[in-house]
């Protein structure tokens, strides 16, 4: 149950959208084609000398955003683990080089590799940058604003209201789930055996989804009710105005100094 | 001029699974009446509001919302002269932000942007909720939801509007406040009022007709006080009287006083039987207000 708080905690971050720092005033669709860029060009990026350059802008934005570095870097980082460890964990042992320690047991053995270590570790800073680079745009864009500029983007109406959707009802299925959870917890006598935590668990489940699909029908009604007729508009205009050509410039000139380095095999491997 | 708002005739509704929920349901309500659907859980009271919106389709029987069948082609026009807001208000507010829900329905009307700004600023300070314009719903409280719900529907200005179980999980003070936005809107905007409800003690201050329904049927139809007064009525449908008409009923009973002409439902009311009563044993009209002022 903490955990889903936590996870609420985690998704729903505004409290920063509303300081007055730098990135925060930039417009929403800029934001968003520059870091999408940043994504593309660390994917591409393979020198430690490109990373570097790239995290130092990422750290930069973020001072400028007056968004606090340590809740920056805790944030970006938390998430690295549930993206990257599936591919980073593996690859010391599997990177052919010289061999840093071997672990074995009766005669078998498996080497771990200085080049495997370091393949990891430029991996995993290439997953942080794409991550913190996310994460620098949700924690300076509102998600209403971020959905409007995927309007604009021409993205496809049904992709954005679901996505507009999925975001406003995760919080109510989270407090629903909370809600059975405590419900149970409050029937509970004594120790459970496994199998009855299974059991009830898998009810848990069974309860949400059809309280999700009844819940889906009453929210089509509703919007029925108010004259929907399967497609979406929204007010308000947005304007892109010198400082967000000026940001958006520079952005893209980073980027191309990145893929410059890249590309004339100038930064160290 | 009096105008028929909504009629029904013969309306069956069955659900997919096959469950009756109404049967044989004649209605009419007219042009700025107040009419509570009363009756027990389960009796078919929601089924009936969807009905009134063209959200469901009666299995038989016809529907007419302002002189326009509730069908086809007339559905649009339907929704935008009938306001329906939901029980729980979670189902009606879906947008990220409180702005957005409550401009939803007018941007589907295509209204104009300022008209909608406007309708939307009205709309919030209605309820009194301004300043709540960028707020997520799951940040409301109960009460604001609710509020918020409303707001929703009153920016399409609905000549109808169709309340389910307004005062249902509110605190005292929040059901006090709707009460009285509700009495605002007919007085000032001439709404026609249509909700459902099973709380007696909300209907008498608010309300001017009652249609009873139990298991799909309509049972009873009359004003405020003919259904209220009739307990057999109101126990065969899981109803009570307002809590303020039992001691006045207790005593009819026991002392055999002459209340029955007049049974009290609402504060004003009691107050005033009180007074009736002082006057008939002798104390004086204004005894009570001077007890009150020494206090």
């Amino acid at each position: 149950m903490g955990l889903l708080k936590a996870f609420e905690d985690a998704v729903y971050t505004e409290k920063f959208t509303a300081v007055n720092g730098m990135l925060q005033g930039i417009d929403p669709r800029v934001k968003f084609c520059i870091f999408l860029a940043f994504i593309v060009v660390a994917v591409a990026a393979k020198t430690v000398t490109s990373l570097i350059i790239m995290f130092v802008v990422v750290t930069v934005f973020t001072v400028a955003s007056k968004i606090p570095l340590r809740y920056f870097f805790l944030r970006a980082t938390f998430f690295i683990p549930i993206f990257a460890a599936v591919i980073v964990l593996p690859l010391p042992f599997i990177t052919p080089g010289t061999t840093l320690t071997m672990i074995g047991y009766n005669g078998n053995f498996i080497f771990i590799t200085k080049e495997g270590v370091y393949k990891a570790l430029q991996f995993a800073f290439k997953i942080w940058i794409c991550v913190a680079s996310l994460t620098l745009l949700v924690l300076t864009t509102r998600f209403t604003t971020l959905i409007h500029a995927m309007e604009r983007f021409k993205i496809p109406r049904v992709f954005v209201m679901m996505t507009a959707v999925t975001y406003r009802f995760i919080f109510l299925f989270i407090n629903e789930t909370c809600r059975i959870l405590l419900a149970r917890e409050a029937r509970k006598v004594g120790k459970e055996q496994r199998i009855q935590v299974m059991k009830s668990l898998a009810y848990i489940i069974g309860t949400l989804f059809i309280r999700a699909y009844e819940r889906g029908e009453r929210v089509y009604l509703a919007m029925t009710a108010r004259a929907y007729a399967g497609e979406t508009r929204s007010l308000g205009k947005m304007r892109c105005g010198a400082r967000d050509w000026v940001f958006g410039v520079t952005s893209v000139l980073i980027c191309l100094t990145v893929l410059l380095i890249e590309f004339l095999h100038l930064g160290s491997v | 001029m009096i105008e028929v708002a909504i009629e029904m005739e013969g309306i069956r509704y069955v659900y997919p699974d096959g469950y009756v929920a109404l049967d044989g349901v004649n209605l009419r309500i007219m042009k700025q009446e107040r009419v509570a659907i009363m009756g027990p859980n389960g009796a078919g009271k929601t089924t009936l509001l969807m009905l009134i919106n063209g959200l469901f389709k009666p299995s038989k029987g016809h529907v007419n919302v302002l002189g326009m069948p509730v069908e086809g082609s007339n559905l649009r026009e339907v929704r935008m002269k009938v306001g329906l807001a939901f029980q729980d208000p979670d189902d009606q507010l879906f947008c990220p932000t409180l702005w957005e829900d409550i401009t939803f329905g007018p941007l589907n009307m295509s209204l104009p942007e300022e008209e909608i700004t406007r309708r939307a600023k009205e709309a919030l300070k209605a309820v009194g909720l301004e300043g709540y314009e960028e707020k997520p719903p799951h940040h409301l409280s109960v009460g604001e939801k609710k509020k918020a719900a409303i707001a929703a529907v009153l920016t399409m200005k609905p000549e109808i509007l169709i309340l389910d179980e307004p005062t249902a999980n509110l605190d005292p003070g929040s059901r006090a406040e709707l009460i009285e936005l509700l009495n605002n809107l007919h007085k000032t905007q001439g709404i026609t009022l249509i909700v459902a409800t099973h709380d007696v003690n909300f209907v008498p201050m608010l309300m001017d007709r009652v249609y009873v329904l139990n298991k799909g049927h309509v049972i009873a139809e009359g004003s405020v006080r003919a259904i209220f007064s009739n307990f057999k009525l109101m126990k065969e449908a899981n109803l009570e009287p307002p809590v303020i008409a039992r001691p006045f009923s207790l005593l009819n009973e026991q002392d055999g006083t002459d209340f029955t002409e007049s049974l009290p439902f609402t504060i004003e009311e009691a107050l005033h039987e009180i007074r009736r009563l002082m006057k008939r044993v002798g104390l004086r009209n204004n005894s009570l207000s001077t007890c009150n002022s020494e206090r």
